[in-house]
């Protein structure tokens, strides 16, 4: 019967007090391992959930003249000989007051094609007639409103002799829409594209964007597409093609090097961790050396008794990474279910966030993790190593 | 035929010197004591034996084998099943009760079977420890706990015996009757049997004695 890792174990976690250090040394490691996944989970979390919402609220690319206003005509047959669009619609885009209640707020009006909007977005406008209008979830909070009220938006008159007159509409909310966008739910709007043109007075054809639709969902291939299409929109001049992220390009490439910097800085949290499975450990070795040295001249080799130590480690590790696992997953739970947990909108683009965690973040988290406590077991295993059992006898035991 | 074979053996602790060309030879199954003052170097010599220290030159060997040649696997295999340790304190883990102490280490070799049961329990009751057993080192007497240190010394029957202040913490009644326990069991199991003392009663019921002073062996 071989010396067991358990019996080590038992002489190494004697007393309640040791068992009591060593839980909270693990305690402490596992919740630093939970606080630098969470935070790589919410800087991921907040990039997808922010692409997953541009994407759901606007097309794949979205192209536009640096003249304003033009001819969708000249710009139709580029679009038509690109086998990978799938859909696109023009819109005519402008801006407005929303007044309700005698409250005003700024918004973006965009005319469209309800059919051909539908199609290049995953939104699901519905106009009852020309005279209906779509809106924000959060404008509808903001008025309090509901399908079936007026909201009057005004615009500034288009004729000459009106100059300096607005123009009050009143359109009927249709429906309401979920954009994902904080933004985008509280400032957009959206009316039948010809109601809007005739109110601006401009020609039929006249648009100032346009969606597209293509036939891919991969992000590295609507790249691909979009400098397709620049390309050869530089014969028109005029044309600029963007893809739906690109207006985000700037919060998403900060997100990522914040990511960076964070996790860098949350090894602190780490280190702190650290020197308590140090200090535990240099307590067990304090207080068990007897045992050890005790060990060493009945027959147990010193790499016996390092394999211990490096046994022991790794248990600290996998098992501080399994407790970090689960305190990261009930921090997402308190995210999704707690208000106090909830983010400014205004402030986050977004007003709702989860954890996103893919397998390289736990292998990232858990590798530095595992490199911290091999740090440890080195400098252990140098201690043990250069003192002699008679040296430790005669220090434990005279 | 010759057990211990020391030659020309030196040992320092920094500027400290201990032993100074110290020559021994022991043969199978004696037994001898090694006296001198404190300080002399006989617990030394005496580690040196064991396996538990190495000397900065010169010869050990133990039934042949130079223990600087060994490995540190090996010489802790050496310490396990050729050497038996007796200390001043009784070095027992306070985590387990005595017969695990007793087994640990013929677990460590995993040597752990009903010959060595049976043996550990017949010296047991020779020593006067039978309820002692289950018992935790802090339930049992000092002399109790270095007779259970006896048992397990003496549990894989090592050809060397190492005693470094046996009686060192016990009265003058239960310090005869550890040394005769040792002397005759030793004797039993045919070991050699090495004790190192300064008290002159113990080391004037041994027949070869071996002085020590300054590093050097004077007698």
């Amino acid at each position: 019967m071989k010396l067991k890792f358990s019996s080590l174990y038992s002489i190494v976690l004697e007393g309640k007090s040791t068992f009591r250090f060593f839980v909270g040394a693990i305690l402490s490691f596992a919740f630093s391992i939970a606080v630098i996944l969470s935070t790589i989970g919410l800087m991921d979390g907040f990039e997808s959930s922010l692409i997953k919402s541009l994407k759901n609220s606007s097309s794949d690319l979205v192209l536009s003249s640096n003249q304003g206003f033009f001819d969708f005509e000249k710009l139709e047959p580029t679009l038509k000989k690109n086998k990978f669009i799938k859909n696109y619609d023009p819109l005519v885009i402008t801006q407005s007051f929303a007044v309700y209640d005698q409250k005003s707020k700024g918004v973006l009006v965009h005319g469209v094609e309800e059919k051909d909007f539908n199609k290049v977005t995953n939104l699901k406008l519905k106009f009852d007639d020309t005279n209906s209008i779509a809106i924000g979830s959060e404008l509808a909070s903001f008025y309090d409103i509901s399908v079936g009220d007026e909201l009057t938006l005004i615009f500034s008159s288009t004729k000459s002799s009106e100059d300096g007159i607005p123009n009050l509409i009143n359109f009927q909310v249709s429906s309401i829409i979920n954009h994902g966008v904080f933004e985008k739910d509280l400032r957009f709007v959206y009316v039948d594209k010809s109601s809007l043109s005739q109110i601006l007075g401009l020609k039929v054809k006249a648009v100032n964007k346009v969606l597209v639709k293509t036939d891919n969902d991969s992000l590295t291939q609507i790249e691909i597409y979009n400098d397709h299409l620049n390309e050869q929109l530089k014969e028109l001049s005029i044309f600029k093609s963007h893809t739906f992220w690109s207006e985000f390009d700037t919060l998403l490439e900060a997100v990522k090097v914040e990511k960076f910097s964070i996790t860098l800085i949350l090894q602190l949290i780490v280190i702190v961790s650290v020197f308590n499975i140090l200090a535990f450990i240099i307590f067990v070795v304090e207080k068990q050396a007897q045992s050890f040295f005790l060990l060493s001249a009945l027959g147990l080799s010193k790499k016996l008794i390092i394999n211990f130590w490096i046994k022991l480690l790794a248990f600290v590790w996998l098992i501080s990474c399994v407790l970090g696992i689960f305190l990261t997953f009930i921090f997402n739970i308190l995210l999704n279910t707690l208000s106090v947990f909830k983010l400014p909108g205004d402030i986050y683009v977004l007003s709702e966030l989860s954890l996103k965690l893919d397998s390289m973040d736990y292998i990232f988290v858990f590798s530095i993790a595992a490199l911290w406590i091999a740090i440890i077991g080195v400098v252990c295993g140098y201690k043990l190593k250069k003192k002699s059992i008679l040296s430790g006898l005669r220090q434990e035991f005279s | 035929m010759n057990v211990v074979l020391v030659n020309d053996v030196h040992k320092s602790y920094g500027e400290t010197k201990v032993l100074s060309g110290v020559n021994l030879s022991i043969d199978e199954g004696e037994q001898l004591v090694i006296q001198g003052p404190s300080g002399s170097g006989k617990s030394t010599l005496l580690y040196l034996l064991g396996g538990l220290d190495q000397g900065d030159t010169g010869v050990v060997k133990i039934n042949n084998k130079e223990l600087s040649d060994l490995s540190d696997e090996d010489l802790a295999s050496f310490r396990n099943s050729e050497v038996g340790f007796v200390f001043q304190f009784h070095f027992l883990l306070p985590s387990m009760n005595c017969i695990e102490n007793i087994y640990l280490p013929a677990k460590i070799s995993q040597r752990d079977n009903d010959e060595l049961k049976s043996w550990v329990l017949d010296l047991a009751e020779k020593l006067g420890v039978t309820h002692c057993l289950k018992k935790y080192p802090f339930e049992i007497s000092g002399g109790e706990q270095q007779r259970i240190n006896i048992i397990r010394a003496l549990s894989l029957k090592p050809r060397l015996l190492l005693c470094d202040e046996p009686t060192g913490n016990l009265d003058s009644n239960n310090s005869q009757l550890v040394m005769k326990l040792l002397k005759d069991l030793s004797k039993e199991v045919n070991s050699t049997l090495i004790v190192v003392t300064h008290d002159t009663k113990i080391a004037d019921s041994f027949d070869r004695k071996i002085t020590i002073e300054d590093g050097h062996i004077i007698s």
